[in-house]
C-alpha cells in the first residue's frame, strides 16, 4: 500500500535501475562522508534534486515520515554519548536512508524484472524478485484477514496468549503461504515459463534524456561535496 | 546454482523471502529509533529463525538459505547496499557452517542450525559494517562491547527457539500433508 502511494506520488518515473544506481551511489558516498558539515548538505542537495525531477510530491510525503524519525533517533544517538556532532551525523544519514528508501519505492517491480532481463539476469531471477515484491502486499493482507477472523471468534492479538495465537495466527498463515507458491509456480508453469535465458523481453525499458540528466546532476552534487570537503580538510 | 532447484521451489522460497520483508517491515520500525547496534536483528529474529526452518524443511538443498536471503537482500538492495550486503554475507556463512557441520539438509539439527544461526551472524556482519562505515555511535558502542552482547545472546536465543518451532510446525504441516519436500 505504502509502495502504491509513493509510485503513484511520481508521474514518470525514472528507469528502473537508474533509480537503483543513483541510490547505491547517494547512499555509498554519503556513508564516506565523516563531517557533518558536508553530509548534510549532500542531503539537501539530493533534496533538491528530487524536487528538479519533479519529485517534489514524494519528498514531500517521505520528508513527513523521515525527518521527524531522523530528529529521534539524531537525539538519541546524541544522548547514548555521540555528542552533537554523532548526532547531528546520524540525523544526515538516517535522512538519507530515507530518501534513497522513497527512491526504492517508486520503481515499479515489473518494469524493473524486464530490465533484468535486459541486462542478462537469469529469468528466473527476475521473476523470483518479482515474485517477492509482489507478494509482500498480498500476505500482509492475508495476515490481516487471519487477524479479522480472528477478532470476529473473540480473539485480539493482544490479550491472546503465545500458545492460542500461534495456532490461530502462524498456522494459517503459513498454509496461506504454501498454497500461494504452489498456485503461483502452477500458473507460471501453465503459461510456459520455463526459465529459458534466451527468451524475449515484452515491452523493453530504455533510458531516456531525462535518465542521463539525473545521472549527470547526482554525478555533479558528488564531485562537488567531495571538492568542499577536499578543500577544507 | 539456480538451476539446481525447480521452478516450485524457487517461488516457494521468492514468497518465503516476501513473508521474511514483510515481517521485517512491521517490526523493525518499531525498534529502529533505539540505537544499540543489533536491535534490528533481535526483534524479527523469532519469526525469521520460524521461516527460514520451514523452508529449509520443504527445499532441502543446498543453497536454499542464500536464494532466501538473495531475494530477501535484492529488495533492500533497492534502498541501501548496507542491508543487501549483510544478509547475502550472514546468509552465505550460516549456510557454509551448516553444511561444514551436517553436510546436507537431510538432518533436522542441519536445519536448526542453519535456520537459528542466520540472525545472529546478520547482527555480526551489521556490527562488522558498521566498524567500517559506522559514525561516532557505532564507535562508542565498540568500545562498550557489553551493551551488544546481550542483545546478541538475545537475538541468538530468539532465533534458535524460532527455529525449533519452525521445525515442530513443519513437522504438524508434513503430518497434515500441506508441506510436501
Amino acid at each position: 500500500m505504502i509502495q502504491r502511494v509513493f509510485l503513484l506520488s511520481v508521474a514518470r518515473p525514472l528507469h528502473p535501475l537508474l533509480s537503483v544506481a543513483c541510490a547505491v551511489v547517494a547512499l555509498t558516498f554519503g556513508l564516506l562522508l565523516r563531517d557533518a558539515s558536508t553530509l548534510l548538505p549532500f542531503v539537501a542537495g539530493l533534496a533538491l534534486l528530487f524536487i528538479i525531477v519533479g519529485y517534489g510530491a514524494l519528498l514531500a510525503r517521505a520528508a513527513l515520515i523521515v525527518v521527524p524519525l531522523a530528529a529521534l533517533i539524531g537525539a538519541l544517538a546524541a544522548m547514548f554519548g555521540g555528542g552533537i556532532t554523532g548526532g547531528l551525523m546520524t540525523f544526515g544519514r538516517i535522512s538519507l536512508l530515507g530518501l534513497t528508501t522513497a527512491l526504492a519505492w517508486t520503481i515499479d517491480p515489473t518494469q524493473l524484472a524486464r530490465v533484468l532481463r535486459q541486462v542478462g539476469a537469469p529469468p528466473i531471477v527476475a521473476i523470483g524478485l518479482l515474485i517477492t515484491v509482489r507478494s509482500i502486499p498480498t500476505l500482509v493482507g492475508e495476515a490481516m484477514r487471519i487477524r479479522d477472523a480472528m477478532q470476529v471468534r473473540g480473539l485480539s492479538l493482544q490479550r491472546t496468549p503465545p500458545r492460542i495465537l500461534y495456532r490461530a495466527l502462524v498456522v494459517p498463515l503459513l498454509i496461506r503461504v504454501l498454497t500461494l507458491a504452489e498456485s503461483l509456480a502452477l500458473a507460471l508453469e501453465t503459461r510456459a515459463f520455463t526459465g529459458d535465458p534466451h527468451a524475449t523481453v515484452y515491452r523493453p525499458v530504455a533510458l531516456q534524456g531525462r535518465d542521463y540528466g539525473v545521472a549527470a546532476l547526482l554525478m555533479m552534487l558528488v564531485i562537488g561535496v567531495a571538492s568542499v570537503q577536499w578543500l577544507f580538510t | 546454482m539456480f538451476a539446481r532447484f525447480a521452478l516450485r521451489d524457487v517461488v516457494f522460497l521468492a514468497v518465503v523471502a516476501a513473508c521474511l520483508l514483510a515481517v521485517s517491515f512491521l517490526v523493525v520500525p518499531l525498534v529502529i529509533a533505539l540505537p544499540i547496534p543489533g536491535i534490528r536483528s533481535l526483534a524479527p529474529s523469532l519469526f525469521y529463525g520460524l521461516l527460514l526452518a520451514v523452508a529449509l524443511l520443504k527445499v532441502r538443498q543446498p543453497g536454499t538459505l542464500v536464494i532466501v536471503v538473495f531475494f530477501v537482500g535484492l529488495v533492500l538492495l533497492m534502498m541501501s547496499w548496507v542491508m543487501f550486503a549483510t544478509n547475502v554475507i550472514a546468509g552465505v556463512l550460516a549456510e557454509l557452517i551448516a553444511l561444514a557441520v551436517f553436510r546436507s539438509y537431510q538432518r533436522t539439527n542441519a536445519v536448526l542450525l542453519a535456520a537459528g544461526l542466520y540472525m545472529p551472524l546478520t547482527a555480526l556482519v551489521s556490527l562488522g559494517i558498521g566498524t567500517v562505515v559506522g559514525g561516532p555511535t557505532i564507535a562508542h558502542f565498540l568500545a562498550n562491547p557489553w551493551v551488544f552482547v546481550p542483545v546478541l545472546g538475545g537475538t541468538a536465543l530468539l532465533s534458535f527457539t524460532g527455529a525449533w518451532m519452525g521445525l515442530r510446525l513443519g513437522q504438524e504441516l508434513r503430518v497434515a500433508g500441506v508441506l510436501r519436500a
